[in-house]
């Protein structure tokens, strides 16, 4: 089936239509969606979301301990091992160190559960994720006529998805902001100001950078309004967001005893580049082997590039806000300075809705084969650089670049299908020959 | 030994009419007024031990010489030098009334370094080498003397805010740097730590050292340079601080050819201002700095006779082997004999030189000790005559060559050697140069409970997990016990990247006869690239891990230096990096911006307009152009 699928792919990916092959599980395969209720759906979800990482649990008890020490799933603002440190030191010192960098209102929140529970909770927040998903899937088929993935397809792909259960076993945080993230879109879709504006504040307080998926979020709800009716929606939208980061932060100063040395830790480390480490991002070795007097104007210049196509994919998609918060949500993978594949695991569901747009891809095959070749290198050479011996840095960073070629040229298909959908219209026409000028 | 000084007099003549004045008090004041008195006059007759000469000036000055003999036919010597500075009040300017300042024994280099940097305490030492405590049993001096391999600087400085006194402690650091010809200029903020529980800064505050200004504090400050090479640059300063020079005295043996060419040495200063401080007496609030300085080395002995002998090392000729006649031998080869245990020398042969003549300078004369058990003998040689005495001590007198000869017949029994009272080592764990754990081993061989501080200072570059603190105990009777019964108490200070570094102490209670491992695990980061130095895969030394035991006996030791190998980029690559991480970036955004803002056409459509696009075409239009303006175009 697969194998017909990849033919039909290769042969100028005429059959869009959804095939046998997403089906992973036979059970859920022959159930059609549409006579199950949601109910029942989101337990089945939940379920095979617990199943899936309580065997990985079981079947790997030290897995998860290494997973947080690799440089591919644990980065210094989102690994387990700082969230533990910071939960033994007290609330007024933690952040008068170099190693804690979660926010602190995360950080009380699981000061309050006993340690002994923290692994049932990072599985609960995939869960609420993997439930969210089936949820925002609804939402989009009901609005998208032309989306036509199943509706428990991205929720299923989200719950057994190797790079997503392992980032759960990892226990690493960026799980709070993709709980964020997918309820702010659900949101969005839904057309709900304060929702939309207080998730997105939580995705930016817990990771910082989804705060720039606002301007994407704000084409969903600027959709179908009047001229008037868009400047109170973004006037509202802005509003409600100031708000919520200054309750937020607020507390967040309450909480750290009354100082606001969590900023400098947790928000400011991350655009400043504070901790040199390597990761599948382009940034460590850069700033690694950049000559000292230059280091602060490239930081400046990378966080500008990270920063400058925000708004104009916005504007240029803003009859797609879901491409533009999809695309946009690549874009910030691409460039962060400390991505993880637990990051990858969850965008890459994202790009399900887009099947449509598949048959127009160009590179797919390649880009899939070339990222597969990264993610599989990269502990390979790792070990070589840092464990063994034989290898030196620049392997490593060889594997950061072909990742970023790899999530580069996806992007780039993307946006190279959507531009044609929106040249075909709804009737798509494989064989005509385009080109951009 | 020593004579009373006219101070001690005159401050006995004092308390005498105290005493007298306290006689008109109540009964019950008299009799605790008499027993703090006697109690204070004793401890000022301690602190001035020194002759004082009929003019009034005072030479403060000793010397003594310490030779004990250690299992395995090493030998340890410690010098120590004590001088004091004259009396001074402090916070009065002693130019204000009198344009100059008088020194006579205490260093000319040392004691306005101390009023500018207002340090009341200065502790630096020199140490390299490994101390066999296993064998030899106690360090010398209890360990207070001796530091971590290579130099460590503590002071007490007195300031009015933490800046003030950093800023007072960078600047003695650096004086000291130029003095001893050290690296100690290359302590910074990132090296210094406040430590809080060793290094006794609690009972410095009980001494009541003087404050020249009451507002200000006083700060204890530490620093370490792990490894650091010591040599003979840095002996020769030290003797210069003497008032012999080195030239008279036992500080004539020491010759850095063969200081440095031991086992273990040590080279130790410490100055503390000592205050009278009493209201009763005339001279109260009167301070002086003294100072002590220290070399101690153990030495194998027939090491350095034999280079002495041979200063090239060749194989013994076959009759001079000593063969373990019990094992299989024959004429070429045989086992070597257990270490021979009899032995004679001379100092001079181990210094290298005489001890010429005594100390001229003070009425103290030099004083040699040889602490040796009955199968030992030791003697003076003056002349060719050797001359022994009942306490194995020997004053020099007079001005002429001295040097000691000693001999024993069975050099494996000394004098009961001190047991160490606890045995620390500590070690890096795990593989890889991205993450490794720590762990510090101490074993109490004791029957008591051994309460100790643990000193910690760890570069920023080793990020601590103190969540991964674990301890684990081989003793089945305390089996149970658990990390918050070990610890006492913790003060742990996480380092800032390029500003702090990590400092961690405990105290701890390690019962008896059992040992206790406390390991933790911490993550090595990347340096930039002109962070690293030149000789970036060597690895970074990291200073010794300090262990002040407060009870049952007080005693400082230091564990081994670490070489903490970190992960290095590639130092070639500079240009490479920036170039192909800029390209890369550059490809995608430029495909992406092209994608954005281009428009999308039919390939027909596209080749036409391309085809406008050509000079040659543009050429075509202007011409067209001109021709129809001037009605030429058909």
């Amino acid at each position: 089936m697969a194998l017909e699928t990849l033919m039909g792919a290769l042969q100028g990916g005429k059959r869009i239509q959804l095939h046998p092959w997403y089906c992973p599980l036979p059970l859920l395969s022959a159930m059609s969606a549409r006579t199950l209720p949601t109910p029942v759906l989101a337990a089945l979800v939940c379920g095979l979301c617990v199943a899936v990482r309580m065997l990985g649990w079981l079947l790997f008890p030290s897995l998860g301990e290494a997973l947080d020490k690799s440089a591919e799933f644990s980065s210094p603002v989102s690994s387990y091992r700082s969230l533990r440190e910071a939960l033994v030191v007290a609330s007024g010192t933690m952040y008068d160190g170099g190693v804690v960098h979660h926010p602190p209102l995360l950080i009380e929140a699981l000061r309050a559960v006993p340690t002994a529970y923290h692994r049932a909770l990072f599985v609960a927040m995939d869960c609420l994720v993997a439930v969210q998903f089936l949820r925002m899937t609804a939402q989009i088929k009901r609005r998208y006529a032309s989306i036509s993935v199943p509706v428990w397809l991205p929720a299923v792909v989200y719950a057994v998805n190797p790079l997503s259960i392992m980032s759960c076993l990892s226990q690493s945080s960026v799980v709070f902001a993709h709980w964020a993230i997918v309820n702010a879109v659900s949101d969005a879709l839904g057309g709900s100001i304060p929702h939309t504006a207080l998730f997105v504040s939580l995705a930016g307080y817990f990771a910082v950078y989804p705060a720039l998926l606002l301007f994407p979020l704000a084409t969903f709800l600027l959709a179908r309004r009047s001229a008037a009716g868009r400047v109170s929606v973004l006037v509202k939208l802005g509003l409600f967001v100031v708000l919520n980061a200054a309750v937020l932060l607020a507390a967040s100063y309450k909480v750290s005893g009354d100082s606001w040395l969590f900023l400098r830790a947790s928000y400011f480390s991350l655009l400043n580049f504070e901790v040199v480490t390597p990761n599948l991002g382009l940034w460590w070795y850069f700033f690694a082997e950049m000559f000292t007097e230059f280091i602060p104007f490239f930081k400046a210049v990378y966080n500008l590039f990270l920063l400058s196509p925000v708004v104009p994919l916005a504007i240029r998609f803003n009859a797609q806000p879901l491409f533009a918060t999809v695309v946009t949500m690549g874009w910030i993978l691409l460039m962060k300075p400390y991505p993880v594949l637990g990051e990858y695991g969850f965008w890459f569901v994202w790009l399900l809705y887009f099947q449509p747009l598949a048959g127009y891809m160009r590179y797919k095959v390649f880009a899939m084969l070339l990222y597969i070749h990264g993610i599989m290198l990269s502990p390979i050479f790792y070990h070589l650089w840092i464990g063994s011996g034989a290898g030196n840095s620049n392997f490593f960073y060889a594997v950061s670049l072909v990742n970023a070629l790899a999530v580069g040229t996806i992007l780039s298909d993307l946006l190279w299908g959507m531009l044609r959908h929106e040249y075909d219209g709804d009737k798509p026409d494989f064989d005509r020959k385009l080109a951009q000028i | 030994m020593f004579g009373l000084s006219k101070r001690c007099n005159v401050v006995q003549l004092a308390s005498a009419l105290l005493m007298l004045v306290a006689h008109l008090a109540t009964a019950q004041e008299e009799v605790e007024n008499k027993i703090q008195e006697e109690d204070q006059v004793e401890a000022v007759q301690d602190r001035q031990p020194f002759r004082v000469l009929s003019d009034g000036m005072q030479y403060p000055y000793k010397e003594t010489l310490d030779v004990t003999p250690l299992p395995h036919n090493h030998l340890l010597s410690s010098f120590e030098f004590e001088m004091s500075s004259k009396p001074f009040f402090p916070g009065v300017s002693s130019s204000g009334y009198d344009q100059y300042d008088h020194y006579t024994v205490f260093p000319r280099a040392i004691e306005p370094l101390l009023r500018r940097t207002f340090t009341k305490q200065l502790h630096l030492r020199f140490t390299r080498g490994y101390w066999n405590s296993e064998e030899w049993g106690r360090l010398p001096h209890d360990g207070f003397k001796s530091g971590g391999s290579g130099v460590e600087l503590w002071a007490v400085v007195e300031g009015s805010s933490k800046e003030d006194a950093y800023n007072k402690w960078k600047s003695l650091a650096n004086t000291l740097s130029g003095m001893f010809c050290a690296s100690i200029n290359f302590i910074g903020a990132s090296d210094t730590n406040y430590p809080m529980y060793s290094f006794k800064p609690d009972e410095l505050r009980k001494e009541g050292l003087p404050l020249f200004d009451s507002e200000n504090e006083l700060f204890l400050m530490h620093a370490s340079l792990a490894n650091e090479p010591i040599c003979t640059e840095n002996l020769t300063p030290l003797l210069k601080l003497l008032p012999s020079k080195g030239k008279s005295g036992i500080s004539s043996l020491l010759d850095g050819h063969k200081i440095f060419d031991s086992v273990w040495h040590n080279m130790a200063i410490d100055v503390t201002t000592t205050c009278i401080n009493n209201p009763k007496f005339e001279n109260d609030g009167e301070c002086r700095f003294e100072m002590q300085a220290n070399v101690d080395m153990a030495v194998h002995v027939p090491s350095i006779l034999a280079r002495n002998k041979n200063p090239i090392p060749k194989p013994l000729d076959g009759n001079e082997l000593h063969c373990d006649l019990s094992k299989p031998y024959d004429a070429y080869q045989c086992f070597p004999a257990p270490a021979q245990t009899e032995i004679q020398f001379t100092l001079s042969e181990l210094f290298g030189r005489n001890i010429s003549g005594s100390n001229d300078l003070s009425f103290t004369h030099s004083r040699i000790c040889a602490h040796i058990s009955d199968n030992w003998l030791a003697t003076i040689k003056l002349d060719d005559g050797l001359f022994g005495t009942d306490d194995n001590c020997f004053e020099l007198t007079e001005n002429r060559f001295y040097d000691i000869y000693m001999e024993s017949g069975s050099t494996d029994v000394i004098l009961d050697k001190k047991e160490a009272p606890i045995y620390v080592s500590r070690s890096l764990t795990g593989y890889g140069q991205d993450h490794g754990g720590l762990r510090a081993v101490f074993n109490n061989p004791s029957d008591e409970t051994v309460r100790l501080s643990y000193y910690e200072s760890l570069p920023w570059f080793m990020r601590i997990y103190l969540s991964t603190l674990e301890m684990d105990i081989t003793s089945e009777e305390y089996a149970q016990l658990t990390l918050n019964d070990i610890i006492e108490s913790q003060y742990y200070v996480p380092a800032i990247d390029r500003k702090r570094s990590t400092q961690l102490e405990f105290v701890l209670a390690i019962p008896p006869r059992s040992t206790v491992a406390l390991s933790y695990q911490f993550d090595k980061a990347i340096l930039h690239f002109t962070e690293y130095p030149p000789d970036a895969n060597h690895g970074f030394e990291i200073e010794s891990l300090v262990v002040t035991i407060l009870d049952p006996v007080p005693y400082q030791l230091r564990t081994s230096t670490l070489l903490l190998y970190l992960s290095t980029p590639d130092f070639s690559m500079p240009y490479n990096v920036i170039i192909i991480s800029s390209t890369v970036m550059g490809l995608i955004f430029g495909t992406l911006y092209n994608l954005l803002t281009k428009k999308m056409v039919t390939l027909e459509e596209a080749e036409k307009v391309l085809a406008t696009r050509t000079i040659k075409y543009k050429l075509l239009m202007v011409k067209n152009r001109i021709l129809s303006k001037l009605g030429l175009l058909k």
